[in-house]
């Protein structure tokens, strides 16, 4: 902040040091814009010297200019032949007594011109004075500044009127005692702002402002209200036209002449208040915001997920630019013709032999068949006569491109997870030995395996990563959970990963088996047979122990 | 689908949003405003750009449908990018008054300077989008048609209500400037078609994006197994959308063959670890 206060007060010195150096500058006070929007007149109002308005060619020796352009000077009379006198004194609150007219008498020991009418306003309300008007009081507790803002908001913008404010007191609770937005709302109200201070003011930032007096005691009121009150005489109103005016922020420069003298000021209309006061209450605002809040969940909750609701099977449009719509697969089954029949946003293409293509139900799910063999069936992209269609399947029939959806294999995340323990785990992969086996190997016997799994190598790794010697699926088994090592005629199970290798039941890092242990291996479990291999039995293949492991998956 | 058109729905929906969000803002203004010293037009610039950037700024997690606490840290961070550029825009505008530039047209350069740093700032925190000057020219130009609207509405009595309308009306022009922008530079969206994410699709409409479940990817892939923080790269060479699966991405399939690089055609149907996407020209 202080770089741009620095950079702008340099920036004003230097300009209005080059452009008024050496000529006396006119006072202005204040600018009506009021009727601008209707007939581009507008009023100036100026402090003009003695010289000047009896210069005798006065008002012609006075030129109007906004940025370059000359404007012309409808009227140039005295405000106080045109305007009656308004006069807001500004009070500290401390100051406030029952009988109004005896602290009026005290503060305004003169004989104010005719139709004056006189406004007093407290540091914590505002008091008319007016024999017709009831007194209003409007209690306000708020900080200087501020107050004497809210007293010039409510003061208002009177054109028709020639209006102070004199602020008068003996004590400031802050140190700044005029703002910015003080100074725009005294220019837009076109009010002048004079301030009496009693001893006991501590105000430091007053230096430079003009339009201040300090004195010493009651007694020398009169002579600064004959200051006032001639200073608000010589208010001149100057009406001319503009129409280019922009409503606020306008650059205007008047020259003035004189025989002996010559007088200049740059003025720039107050304003840029682009958000004047808004007129709604505070609680407006906060509903405002709530609603936004509202609107703004609403967006985020519209782009949730869709789920695609199907109580049967069926299957989900997906080809682009096409409605998502469920289309029900009847429970008995039947042909794919139905597809035909389907409405969709533009024609699709379909085969010609639907009526070849099978569905018929099959454990729990669907057979697809094509008994034609010529339809441009895809599934999952890749050509295929028959397959018991899986959720999540893929189909290409023509152009329309579709999902099979089937609400039983659409196992929610929670339920899926209960009744994993009830499937057992099966070796998918299993050491295939190279030749017959000798008799007498000790082997792994599963519950639920049609085949015990003899143990052919010297180490045999188990875990859930293929490249185990048994590999075990479930994600409760490490990649590489144990290891059965064969030493001398033993074998010795070691523990690899975590702490869910038992062995009857028991945790173990490393241990010897026995005939009949019961092994467990994260959520697998098994017993280790020694010897006695049954040769009648089959050899159990890799494949058909993967066949095993993907439908328990 | 008339994807595009949804699109521009929901941003200007989301525009106007971040008005109201503004105006409430200011409606609540004059309870600390008069703390600040700066000139009261600037302080109430720095008050409307806070609510407008703390929406649009928020745009990707709210219409992502990203995780709530996701969507308040990016609110937050909006209302912070917003005050300082409306503190940057208003700045300006009130200095170009001070040289005597017509009010109108110094307050119009505020808007866009806002629309240009509110544009600037919606990519800067992207990871991997390389754009910057499109949607900063992009934002520039909707602030610009805003700030004509706002100017136009002021020619009336601006009061309350007609201010309302004016920061709706700056949100939602901002909002659909950007969306048609975006919407005559992208071809193509992206649908997911199982999982968590079922139903939900993005636009694709700029050059380089990327897929993935990280914080930073442009189209976020959550409560999929397999699928890495930055799994695979789309992006426009010549027209013509491919996808490219990043060094250490995870696999990547289309239409069920696995591929590293692969151009895209309509009706496409994307894996990404355990994740279905399909891709639809538009």
């Amino acid at each position: 902040m202080n770089f741009w206060k620095i950079a702008s007060v340099l920036t004003a010195v230097l300009f209005w040091g080059t452009v008024a150096l050496g000529k006396p500058t006119l006072v202005v006070v204040g600018s009506d814009a009021s009727q601008a929007m209707l007939e581009n007149s507008h009023r100036l109002f100026l402090l003009l010297p003695e010289d000047l308005h009896q210069d005798p060619y006065f008002p012609l020796n006075l030129q109007l200019q906004a940025e370059g352009t000359t404007l012309l000077v409808d009227q140039l009379e005295r405000r106080r032949d045109a305007l009656p006198l308004e006069i807001l004194l500004f009070l500290p609150s401390a100051w406030k007594q029952e009988d109004p007219a005896a602290l009026l008498q005290d503060l305004l020991p003169i004989t104010l011109p005719e139709k004056t009418r006189v406004q007093v306003s407290w540091e914590g309300g505002l008091v008319a004075f007016d024999e017709n008007l009831p007194e209003q009081i409007r209690p306000r507790q708020e900080p200087f500044p501020s107050a004497l803002r809210s007293a010039l908001k409510e003061f208002g913008s009177d054109a028709s009127k020639r209006r102070l404010v004199v602020v008068l007191t003996d004590h400031f609770p802050v140190a700044e005692w005029h703002d910015q937005q003080i100074a725009t709302l005294l220019a837009q109200n076109h009010v002048s702002l004079h301030a009496v201070f009693f001893p006991g003011v501590e105000v430091s930032n007053i230096e430079g402002t003009s339009r201040i007096h300090r004195i010493g005691g009651k007694e020398e009121l009169p002579a600064i209200w004959e200051q006032v009150l001639a200073e608000a005489d010589s208010e001149w109103m100057l009406t001319y036209q503009d129409p280019n005016w922009h409503g606020d922020g306008k650059t205007l420069q008047i020259h003035a002449r004189t025989a002996e003298q010559e007088y200049e000021v740059i003025w720039q209309a107050p304003g840029l208040h682009y958000w004047p006061e808004l007129e709604v209450p505070v609680w407006s605002g906060g509903v405002a915001l709530a609603g936004a809040t509202l609107f703004a969940g609403l967006l985020w909750w519209n782009r949730r997920p869709r789920v695609p609701v199907s109580e049967g099977m069926g299957f989900q449009l997906l080809s682009p630019r096409e409605k998502d719509q469920v289309v029900p697969i009847p429970d008995s089954g039947g042909s794919l013709e139905f597809l035909t029949k389907l409405r969709t946003q533009r024609k699709l293409r379909l085969s010609a032999n639907l009526h070849r293509v099978l569905l018929t139900p099959q454990d729990g799910s669907m057979m697809l068949e094509d008994k034609n063999y010529k339809n441009a069936l895809l599934i999952n992209r890749r050509r295929i006569h028959r397959r018991l269609l899986q959720h999540g399947d893929l189909l290409d029939v023509g152009e329309m491109v579709l999902m099979f959806h089937n609400p039983k294999q659409q196992l929610p995340e929670a339920e899926a997870e209960e009744t994993k323990p009830s499937v057992p785990v099966l070796p998918a992969v299993w050491i295939k030995p190279n030749g017959p086996l000798r008799k007498g190997l000790p082997s792994l016997q599963f519950a639920d395996a049609r085949n015990d799994f003899p143990l052919v190598r010297n180490i045999t790794f188990i875990g859930s990563a293929h490249t185990n010697d048994v590999q075990l699926i479930s994600s409760e088994i490490a990649a590489r959970h144990a290891k059965i090592v064969k030493i001398g005629g033993q074998f010795k199970l070691v523990n690899l990963a975590g702490d869910s290798t038992l062995i009857n039941g028991r945790r173990v890092e490393q241990r010897f088996l026995r005939e009949g242990d019961e092994i467990m291996v994260g959520d697998s479990s098994f017993r280790f047979r020694f010897g006695r291999p049954s040769s009648n039995k089959p050899k159990p293949s890799r494949r058909e122990g993967a066949n095993r492991s993907h439908e328990n998956v | 689908m008339p994807h595009k058109g949804k699109h521009l729905l929901e941003n200007a929906l989301l525009g106007a949003v971040a008005g109201l969000v503004a105006w409430g803002l200011l409606a609540l203004s004059p309870t600390f405003v008069e703390y600040f010293t700066i000139s009261p037009f600037v302080i109430h610039g720095i008050t409307a750009s806070a609510g407008l950037g703390a929406i649009l700024l928020a745009r990707d997690p709210l219409l992502k449908h990203l995780p709530l606490n996701e969507v308040a840290l990016h609110v937050f961070r909006g209302a912070v990018i917003g005050g300082v550029s409306g503190w940057l825009a208003f700045r300006s505008a009130d200095y170009l008054l001070a040289y005597q530039v017509p009010p109108f047209a110094s307050r119009l350069v505020g808007w866009g300077v806002l629309g240009l740093l509110l544009g600037g700032a919606s990519c800067v925190f992207h990871a991997r989008s390389h754009l910057i000057l499109r949607p900063c020219l992009g934002g520039g130009a909707g602030g610009l048609a805003g700030g004509l609207l706002v100017e136009l509405v002021a020619l009336t009595p601006f009061d309350g209500t007609a201010q309302a309308v004016a920061l709706l009306a700056y949100g939602l022009t901002y909002q659909l400037v950007q969306a048609g922008l975006e919407n005559l530079t992208s071809h193509a969206q992206l649908r997911v078609i199982n999982g968590p994410q079922i139903g939900q699709s993005w636009l694709l409409s700029s050059p380089l994006l990327s897929l993935g479940y990280g914080r930073h990817a442009d189209l976020r892939l959550s409560g999929y197994t397999e699928v890495c923080a930055h799994h695979a790269d789309l992006r426009i060479d010549n027209e013509q959308m491919s996808l490219q699966n990043v060094e250490k991405g995870g696999e990547l399939e289309v239409n069920f063959r696995k591929v590293h690089q692969q151009p895209l055609k309509d009706g496409d149907i994307i894996k990404a670890g355990s994740a279905l996407l399909q891709y639809c020209e538009t």
